[in-house]
């Protein structure tokens, strides 16, 4: 399975690949990693159809994480890919508008890992 | 002035003037025609006075007259006491004695005026005889006692004697005779050189024993006064009362004798008041022996009499008239004088008065001033106190606008402390499973990954503190010190911090953000924060009109904005470009301005370009706008290195 994460932070990656190291270990999951909303469209166009899960950052500068998800929703329609939206602001208005705009799911930050990976049914 | 003295003793002691009077008249008018100073022609003047005064009264008054003018004009104040005498003594003489009174008075304010003790005195004494021929005895006594205080004052004791014999005499007249006696007395045991004082109060002396009915120590008084006259005035006035004192006791033949021995010194002395006296002595002594010889004696006296008054009536009254316009003159003249005096007080009184007046309204102006002055000193510290604190809410809004920002910017290096500390403790904990397995080269790749978390979460511990530190720098209100201050760092700091506070506010805002950083920047001299606060206002409304433009939905439009740092020479240009309406000409020389703004009400204090104005200002650099309407808009802070 494999997984895209989008976030202006860098250090998200080392984070993910510590989480999850197991996983990795035997092949459960695969993670890449995008830095800003055009480079996972970039990612995406490179690698279609190999990405099952999108985890996207929406506090991004320049393409936001609601932008990126109206261009993968609009663009990958069949089959598209599953879209989780993280954010710092676990606010209605970001709520409604990522669920308007197709989200599959919402998570706030601080990430909680467990339940990421029982949502990823790990 | 013993000369001048000399003639006003003559003047007053002696009803008449006898022997040696051509020889007097010849030195008077030698002197006058070669009198140089106008002081020597009125004593010369006034000489003439007393040549002529009871022989000719009309002569009298004209040279008094004469004198008195010239006097006044050379203002000569003895010279115009001596003619005033002259002419009082003429006037009394002439039986004119209310004139007398009127113009001595005057003479005594003119000595009182001038401080002459002496004249005044003698003016006294004057006006004491005038008052004893009108028979006011007691008036006569009190000017002589007044008069002789005075001279006693200056120790003038020939003159106090005489004046004490004229005591004596007044006394005498009041039937007082010790009194008289003890005055006359005094005067009579001076040891004095003056012969003429002896002989009067010898004369006195021995009317006031005659009085007494001592007639032999009388008679013997009288004997010695005839004895110490040596004046035609003196010699008659001692015969007459020698021949008085005989009549008293009865022996007629010696009263005869001296009589007609008076007589005779009169009409030598040509003393018309003596003549009239000694006809008149002789016609009373007649009067009973033979009748004849007595209507004849009467009425040469009578013919005498007459002489003197036509004199006075007529020539002597046109000199009055002349005197008395000469007065009125002089009254005109003094009255213009106090006129012309009291104008100039006025004139001095008014200008005073001004002055005060004026005085007055600068001392008041300037208490206004004063007051105004503290009123404005007041209203300006009250204005810097309210300066202070809108710069303190600006800062505060500004802090506001950060907060978000500030929060996000907080969160993010919180999550990773968080999550990084979390997966290092899982971590530990599967290696200590590796150790356990003796799976040494996992356990040592676990060991890099949790020293490598380790990091990271120093990291973002110290990103987090950073950021705090700096909002506490921003919000100070204390102004900050000059130090090495990284513009690049500066002003990337304040772009994400001014992008995350407007993210905070507005999800749906979003702007592309360009950075063209000079490398060769390195540190400026500046108050950082206030530097930091000056960019972030300048990024704020970048954004803001970023913001504003793309509400009206271009096609194609990407809002951005651009922070560019450029090292120019010996200044650095930090530069904040946006692609939104840009601002127009009709406000663009009003942005600067406090509390300018293009928000809507609420939403801006319109202090942020003022204040940062001002900051760059004080940094001695400079503040320039660059903008094309509906292009964008370009601030460009200069600063010195």
């Amino acid at each position: 399975m494999k997984v895209l994460i989008v976030d202006d932070e860098k250090d998200i990656q080392t984070l993910f690949e510590q989480r999850f190291r197991k996983e990795i270990r035997i092949k459960l999951v695969e993670l890449a990693f995008a830095f800003s909303g055009e480079e996972a469209l970039r990612y995406l166009e490179q690698n279609d159809h190999e990405v099952v899960i999108i985890l996207s950052d929406i506090n991004m500068p320049v393409m936001s994480g609601l932008e990126l998800l109206g261009h993968i929703k609009q663009k990958y329609s069949t089959p598209p890919p599953s879209v989780m939206m993280i954010t710092a602001y676990g606010d209605a208005e970001n709520f409604n508008a990522a669920k308007r705009l197709g989200a599959d799911d919402f998570l706030t930050k601080p990430i909680d890992f467990n339940l990421l990976k029982e949502k990823f049914k790990l | 002035m013993k000369k001048y003295i000399a003639i006003i003793v003559i003047l007053l002691v002696m009803p008449c003037l006898g022997v040696a009077q051509d020889a007097w008249l010849d030195s008077i008018k030698h002197a006058l025609s070669v009198a140089g100073s106008d002081t020597s022609r009125v004593m010369a003047l006034n000489g003439y006075c007393s040549y002529y005064k009871f022989k000719r009264p009309d002569s009298t008054m004209f040279y008094g007259a004469k004198a008195l003018t010239l006097a006044r004009q050379i203002k000569f104040p003895k010279g115009e006491l001596e003619a005033m005498a002259y002419i009082v003594l003429t006037q009394s003489a002439l039986g004119n004695q209310a004139k007398a009174l009127q113009i001595i008075l005057e003479a005594i304010k003119i000595a009182e005026k001038n401080h002459l003790i002496f004249e005044k005195a003698q003016l006294l004494y004057l006006q004491a005889i005038i008052h004893n021929q009108m028979k006011n005895y007691e008036k006569a006594l009190n000017l002589c006692m007044e008069s002789k205080n005075l001279l006693d004052s200056i120790h003038n004791i020939t003159f106090s004697a005489l004046v004490q014999t004229g005591i004596g005499d007044a006394f005498l007249k009041l039937n007082q005779p010790d009194s008289a006696l003890y005055y006359c007395q005094l005067s009579y045991d001076y040891q004095l050189k003056e012969t003429w004082v002896k002989y009067y109060s010898a004369l006195q002396l021995g009317k006031i024993q005659e009085k007494m009915d001592h007639t032999d120590l009388a008679l013997y008084l009288f004997r010695q006064s005839l004895s110490l006259s040596d004046e035609p005035n003196e010699l008659f006035n001692s015969n007459l009362a020698i021949a008085q004192l005989y009549q008293k006791t009865g022996n007629l033949d010696s009263c005869i004798y001296y009589g007609q021995k008076s007589l005779l010194i009169a009409q030598k002395s040509k003393f018309i008041a003596n003549i009239i006296n000694a006809n008149l002595f002789l016609s009373g002594i007649y009067e009973k022996t033979d009748i004849q010889k007595a209507l004849q004696y009467s009425q040469i006296a009578i013919a005498y009499k007459d002489s003197l008054y036509d004199l006075a009536n007529k020539t002597a009254q046109e000199t009055f008239l002349g005197f008395d316009q000469q007065e009125r003159q002089q009254e005109i003249e003094a009255a213009n004088t106090q006129f012309q005096n009291r104008l100039r007080m006025n004139a001095f009184l008014g200008i005073t008065f001004t002055l005060f007046v004026i005085a007055i309204f600068l001392f008041w102006n300037s208490r206004l001033k004063q007051k105004a002055k503290r009123n404005i000193e007041k209203a300006y510290d009250q204005l810097k106190s309210t300066q202070s604190q809108l710069i303190q809410s600006e800062k505060m809004a500004s802090l506001g606008e950060l907060t978000a920002g500030i929060a996000h910017e907080i969160q993010n290096p919180l999550n990773f402390v968080n999550n990084f500390s979390e997966v290092s403790s899982e971590l530990l904990s599967e290696m200590k499973i590796e150790l356990e397995n003796n799976n040494k080269e996992e356990a040592i790749a676990i060991a890099e990954d949790v020293k490598q978390n380790l990091e990271k979460i120093l990291h973002h511990g110290k990103r987090a503190d950073g950021i705090v530190k700096g909002m506490l720098q921003h919000s100070r209100s204390s102004s900050g010190s000059i130090e090495p201050t990284d513009i690049n760092k500066l002003a990337d700091e304040y772009f994400r911090l001014a992008y995350h506070g407007l993210r905070a506010k507005d999800k749906s805002f979003n702007a592309m953000l360009k950075t063209d950083f000079d490398e060769r920047m390195g540190t400026i001299n500046a108050v950082a924060q206030d530097i930091g606060r000056v960019v972030l206002n300048l990024i704020t409304n970048a954004f803001y009109a970023v913001e504003e433009k793309k509400k009206l939905q271009l096609e194609g439009y990407e809002p951005t904005v651009l922070v560019s740092t450029k090292r120019v020479d010996d200044r650095v240009l930090i530069s904040v470009k946006d692609n939104g309406n840009g601002i127009s000409p009709k406000v663009l020389d009003k942005i600067f301005q406090p509390f300018f703004t293009t928000k809507p009400t609420g939403q801006g204090t319109g202090l942020g370009l003022s204040l940062s104005y001002d900051i760059i200002k004080a940094h001695g650099g400079d503040l320039k706008v660059d903008s094309q309407e509906g292009e964008g808009a370009e601030f460009t802070i200069s600063l010195p290195v």
